[in-house]
């Protein structure tokens, strides 16, 4: 790490987010960056499956970086970058999930907001109007199973499917067992199973 | 699932580590006894094809993206000076009231405006006097008369006890 320090002329892309992050914690703001631009699109994609809005997404994703920032003298070398990642995104989304104030304004929200929410369909050019009908309803199918869980067992879930984290892993970024991971995981595709698979017969 | 040997997993067993055997995440002598009692029996064969099935049903593409501006944005909060510390008091209450206790709180005092109003109005009743009572209590009494008062059945009765004068 120390030729990291001194070296002038940094080649940041191909540094590790670990390496990058050492450098963050000294205040390099490129290394920075470099990070952001690394892994925005995972953390969004957490956070936007979890809470299923986009503007949440982009709000809490920008506050997990922020924090990351304000944070970076407390990582340690030793610890996976992402593990660490993942573990402040999951406090943030949990600690928003807890709000009672979000709750509220959004059961306002939604006497007018006709339940949506703002889950866009994803109009692809190869897919026809139908065929891109049917395929935004099951995005907003599943999306709304998943958000119906609570939070550990989200979490679990997202992180296991779409992230493809061991249940380790899971287990370091929420703060429990590995046995712990596996039960949330059996009981949350228990709860999936009910609201999605009906649905597909 | 018929027990064969002392090694060989029954049925609710199996069910409890389905999901981790999918997932890859159990220890290679407890996927050999899964694998051996899926090989015969086909109740769990099919719990394990519906898991396999969940898991293809979650595929989604996530249509949106992040900002495109968002590292913009985040460098600019984080170069702005930092602001001085006002204590939340919003924040706070919610951190020390989340929605259960807030919910039960509202019932609580629901409960007790509602007691008082109602006591309230009880004492303006006990205000009101016997005679008056009394008229008020026979007027409710009388819905259940087979005429109650206004009604076509005592319109009629009256018309007829009118006519019947008359003569």
């Amino acid at each position: 790490m120390s030729d990291l320090k001194h070296n002038v002329k940094k080649d940041y892309p191909s540094l590790v987010s670990e390496d990058l992050m050492l450098l963050v914690a000294d205040g390099d703001k490129i290394a920075f960056t470099c990070l952001i631009n690394r892994h925005q699109d995972a953390v969004f994609r957490l956070i936007y499956r979890f809470f299923g809005k986009e503007e949440e997404a982009n709000d809490l994703a920008q506050e997990v970086f922020v924090r990351i920032w304000r944070s970076s003298k407390n990582y340690t070398s030793t610890s996976k970058f992402t593990t660490w990642l993942y573990t402040i995104t999951a406090n943030v989304c949990k600690s928003e999930a807890r709000s009672l104030w979000r709750r509220n304004i959004w059961l306002i929200g939604s006497f007018w907001n006709s339940g949506d929410n703002d889950i866009r369909e994803a109009v692809s050019p190869v897919l026809s109007p139908e065929d891109a009908a049917i395929h935004a309803e099951q995005n907003r199918l599943v999306l709304a199973a998943i958000e119906s869980l609570p939070p550990n067992q989200r979490l679990a879930v997202v992180l296991r499917r779409y992230e493809e984290l061991s249940y380790q892993e899971i287990a370091a970024v929420i703060g429990c067992s590995v046995a712990a991971v596996e039960a949330l995981l059996v009981r949350a595709k228990v709860n999936l199973q009910k609201k999605l698979l009906p649905q597909k017969k | 699932m018929n027990k064969s040997s002392p090694l060989s997993l029954n049925c609710r067993t199996v069910r409890k580590k389905l999901s981790a055997f999918e997932d890859r995440e159990i220890s290679s002598a407890l996927r050999f006894r899964i694998e051996a009692h899926l090989a015969a029996c086909s109740d769990c064969q099919q719990a394990l094809a519906d898991l396999h099935h969940l898991w293809r049903a979650l595929e989604d593409a996530i249509p949106t993206q992040p900002q495109p501006d968002f590292s913009h944005k985040i460098m600019r909060k984080i170069n702005e000076q930092p602001k001085p510390r006002i204590f939340n008091w919003i924040r706070a209450l919610d951190l020390m009231f989340p929605a259960p206790i807030a919910l039960a709180a509202m019932v609580v005092l629901g409960l007790v405006v509602g007691g008082w109003m109602g006591r309230t109005a009880m004492e303006d009743n006990m205000m009101v006097t016997a005679p008056q009572r009394q008229s008020v209590t026979l007027e409710a009494l009388d819905v259940f008369a087979p005429t109650p008062k206004g009604s076509l059945a005592q319109g009629y009765l009256l018309l007829v006890s009118d006519a019947t004068q008359v003569k």
